[in-house]
This record gives structure tokens, C-alpha cells and sequence, in this order.
């Protein structure tokens, strides 16, 4: 009987930290996934891989050298990939373990007061809202900025004038990271003339990623969204809000239709 | 399997996998070298 206990005791903690192990090679993955650091990783494991092998087929010169390179690599990462070690371990710290972020209906209401108001003025807008592929290399043409999502913020952002304003918001896990970032041309043809550049870069992020894209027009002051490379027009404020919904926190691709209209 | 389980898993499936077979690598190459 106490071994039977002992038995399933270790059990249990093979499968903790294995767990444990797992939620780290996880969030270490999806943090990378999309950002130069997958090449760098890439050739890392390459590297590994050739070490291992020529371990395994007592390749004594090739393992004693890849060996020293693999030790000289460790330190070159740490190095090469200082600010993004520094950003993951201030989440870690900051975000997922001590501190419980806004609710989503609560994000979603600041983006609608801050889109709604921004319409309402006429201030032109557009705002990305991350879902399965990461924005990262588009965060990185703007200015990183990792505020807690709220209408004023929103507002201030694209008020004419301010350094920030040109360009778009970058929403990613229910925080604004982003601001006055670049975003990719669409090159439809179908796309009307009396589309902007903002509306242009809209569709073109929507096209190349998942990302939920708003956009207030400057000239009229209606809201559009992109998705998948399609854009709704002049949209009601239960619609947006629904969409919205789906898109903030969840990052699920299934949660977010397409829009059927397409209004170009 | 619940719907809900099922999106889970779909969601960064691949991700997930090469995940799991890290941790259960790394836990049998410690485990090897502490104890044999």
C-alpha cells in the first residue's frame, strides 16, 4: 500500500514538472514565434543537432568543436537578445504571476468609447488588434509602449499633432504595445480611390496577418474593419462591439468571422 | 473531448506538440544524468 502511494507520488511529480516544463518551452515558443529570434533559434538547434549527433557517432573533433561553439552561442544569445530576455522576464514578473489585468468587457468598452469619440470628432484612426499571428515586427516599426487600454489613451494617441498620432495602435493580449507603427500597403486593385492610405494599410495588415483592424475615417468619421483581407464599412455599434469582443484576449481565429459585406 | 478542449488543442497545435516533446526530453535527459 505505501509503495502503491509511493508509486503514484512520483508519478505525480514527473507530471508536475513535466507540466511545468512544458508551460515554459510554451510561453518561450509563442513569445519567439514570429520575431527574428526563430532564425537565431533555428540555427541554434541546428547547431545542438550536429553536437548530438557527432557525440553519438564518437565524432570526437566535431564534438569537442561545436562543444566550444554551442558554449560561445549561450553567451552571444544573451547577448544578441538582451532587451527581449529583459521585456520576457519583466512579463513574467509584471503580468502573469502578480498582476490580473483588466477584464476583457472592460477593454472592449474603452476601445468603443475611444473609436466612438474618435469618430464622433473626426479624428482619423486605425487600431490592430492581434489575434493567432504575432504583430511583432510591426510593434517594432512604431513606438513600444505597453499601456493598460483605455479610451483617452486611445484618443490622445491619434490626436493631430502629437508625435504618435501617425500611424497605428497596436493591441495585443488586452494592452495597448504599440503606437504610431507602420503597417503593410494593400495593393488591390479593387480597392476604391476614395480609400485613403490609412484604409490602405488596414486591409494590407489584415491581408498578411489575422489581425482585427479599425478604422475611422478622417474625412467622414465612419468606422470600417478589416479582416482577412476584407473590409466592412460603416459599422453599427453593436456589430463592432460583438466583433471586438470576439478579437480582445481570447487570440481564438475561430472567434472571429469574416465579414460578409464587402464594401471596397 | 468538449468543444472548448478541442479549440484549445487546435489553437498553436504544432506549438503545443514541440512544447511537450521539449519538456519530456529535458525531463528524461535530467533524470538520466542524476541518476545514472
Amino acid at each position: 500500500m505505501t509503495n502503491l502511494f509511493s508509486h503514484l507520488l512520483d508519478f505525480v511529480r514527473a507530471a508536475l514538472e513535466i507540466g511545468i516544463l512544458w508551460t515554459f518551452y510554451y510561453w518561450v515558443l509563442v513569445f519567439v514565434q514570429g520575431t527574428v529570434a526563430v532564425q537565431v533559434l533555428r540555427g541554434v538547434v541546428v547547431l545542438v543537432l550536429i553536437f548530438l549527433v557527432s557525440g553519438l557517432l564518437h565524432l570526437e573533433v566535431l564534438s569537442w568543436l561545436f562543444g566550444r561553439i554551442i558554449t560561445v552561442v549561450a553567451v552571444a544569445f544573451v547577448v544578441i537578445f538582451q532587451p527581449e530576455l529583459r521585456r520576457a522576464l519583466a512579463r513574467i514578473g509584471g503580468e502573469t504571476l502578480f498582476r490580473l489585468g483588466p477584464r476583457r468587457e472592460e477593454i472592449v468598452e474603452e476601445i468603443m468609447k475611444g473609436i466612438l469619440a474618435l469618430a464622433r470628432r473626426r479624428i482619423g484612426a486605425i487600431v490592430a488588434i492581434e489575434r493567432q499571428t504575432s504583430l511583432h515586427s510591426y510593434v517594432e516599426s512604431g513606438v513600444a509602449m505597453d499601456a493598460v487600454v483605455s479610451s483617452e489613451l486611445l484618443q490622445t494617441l491619434f490626436m493631430s499633432g502629437t508625435p504618435l498620432h501617425d500611424g497605428g495602435v497596436i493591441i495585443c493580449q488586452g494592452r495597448l504595445v504599440a503606437s504610431a507603427c507602420l503597417f503593410p500597403l494593400s495593393e488591390n486593385p479593387t480597392l476604391s480611390k476614395t480609400m485613403g492610405t490609412r484604409h490602405r494599410a488596414a486591409l494590407g495588415l489584415s491581408e498578411e496577418t489575422d489581425a482585427v483592424v479599425i478604422v475611422v475615417s478622417e474625412e467622414t468619421g465612419l468606422i470600417s474593419l478589416a479582416v482577412n483581407g476584407q473590409f466592412e464599412r460603416d459599422l453599427e455599434k453593436e456589430q463592432l462591439e460583438d466583433i471586438l469582443y470576439k478579437a480582445v484576449g481570447a487570440r481564438s481565429s475561430a472567434a472571429v468571422a469574416s465579414p460578409s459585406v464587402t464594401s471596397t | 473531448m468538449s468543444p472548448r478542449l478541442q479549440d484549445w488543442l487546435r489553437r498553436r497545435f504544432w506549438i503545443k506538440l514541440i512544447a511537450l516533446a521539449l519538456a519530456i526530453g529535458t525531463w528524461i535527459a535530467v533524470r538520466k544524468s542524476l541518476y545514472f
